[in-house]
């Protein structure tokens, strides 16, 4: 389904007063972030957070910061489907971790929750994996979104150890297949 | 004075053939694969996010 009328807007100063209006039924954790902590994070350069609006409504948002997973965090499966193995000294892949994507219960069942996982996967697979490697999008979900992110959007578990309570590590393959989008060639006109 | 770097970004695809070859070799779950289509329409239509709140009440 698609969601009529978003548009994403980067957070910055002042945090918009809409927030503290963000309904979301996680004990308020989510709009605690948004209110409280998004700015901090920001201006610390910890993450950079995106806002979903449809028209005046906050619909949603969703953090975006650099991360790493281990090899040994990987399990079989992943590590055999991606030719992640001993190829990399450092063993370490480079991940853009997806934080905290959330939609105002007021809003839910429209489409937004994808359109923001879309947006979050443009950003990473678009502007930054084309200039900076980066593997997955590594999403640390909750156990009752593990068939949404796996059915809906193609994420897939990674195995591994999940910081937050109740959720398990997953992540989105940003890399293969190479040529779903057709290579990038800079073109020099007009530079210095 | 120096002039700010300017790029300008081409997609071109040497052997589109080969490209949708390699596709379906990497076999993404379809899922992956409609994520990443939707993604690279989004991408060609122009991603655009603002910082400015101004433009946001502009918008409205």
């Amino acid at each position: 389904m698609s969601a009529p009328s978003l548009q994403l807007m980067q957070l910055q100063d002042p945090v918009p007063s809409e927030a503290t209006g963000f309904s979301c039924n996680d004990a308020g954790d989510l709009r605690d972030f948004l209110v409280n902590d998004a700015l901090k994070y920001v201006k610390q350069g910890l993450a950079r957070v995106y806002l979903g609006w449809q028209g005046i409504h906050l619909v949603g948002f969703f953090s975006l910061s650099c991360g790493l997973v281990r090899y040994e965090e990987l399990s079989k499966e992943v590590k055999a489907d991606t030719g992640l193995d001993a190829t990399n000294s450092a063993r370490t892949a480079p991940v853009i971790l997806l934080g905290r994507l959330a939609v105002d219960e007021r809003f839910r069942g429209q489409g937004i929750g994808m359109w923001l996982f879309d947006q979050a996967i443009t950003i990473a697979r678009f502007l930054i994996a084309p200039h900076v490697g980066c593997r997955f999008l590594l999403i640390d979900a909750k156990y009752e979104r593990i068939g949404w992110y796996e059915g809906k959007l193609g994420c897939r578990v990674l195995g591994g150890v999940s910081i937050p309570p109740r959720t398990t590590r997953m992540g989105f393959d940003l890399s293969p297949p190479q040529n779903l989008v057709l290579p990038f060639v800079q073109d020099t006109n007009g530079s210095a | 004075m120096a002039k700010p770097l300017e790029f300008e970004y081409i997609i071109r695809c040497e052997d589109p053939e080969k490209a949708f070859a390699e596709l379906l070799e990497a076999r993404p779950s379809p899922a992956a694969l409609e994520t990443l289509k939707r993604a690279e329409k989004l991408y060609k239509e122009g991603l655009k996010f603002d910082a400015s709140p101004g433009d946001r009440h502009d918008a409205r």
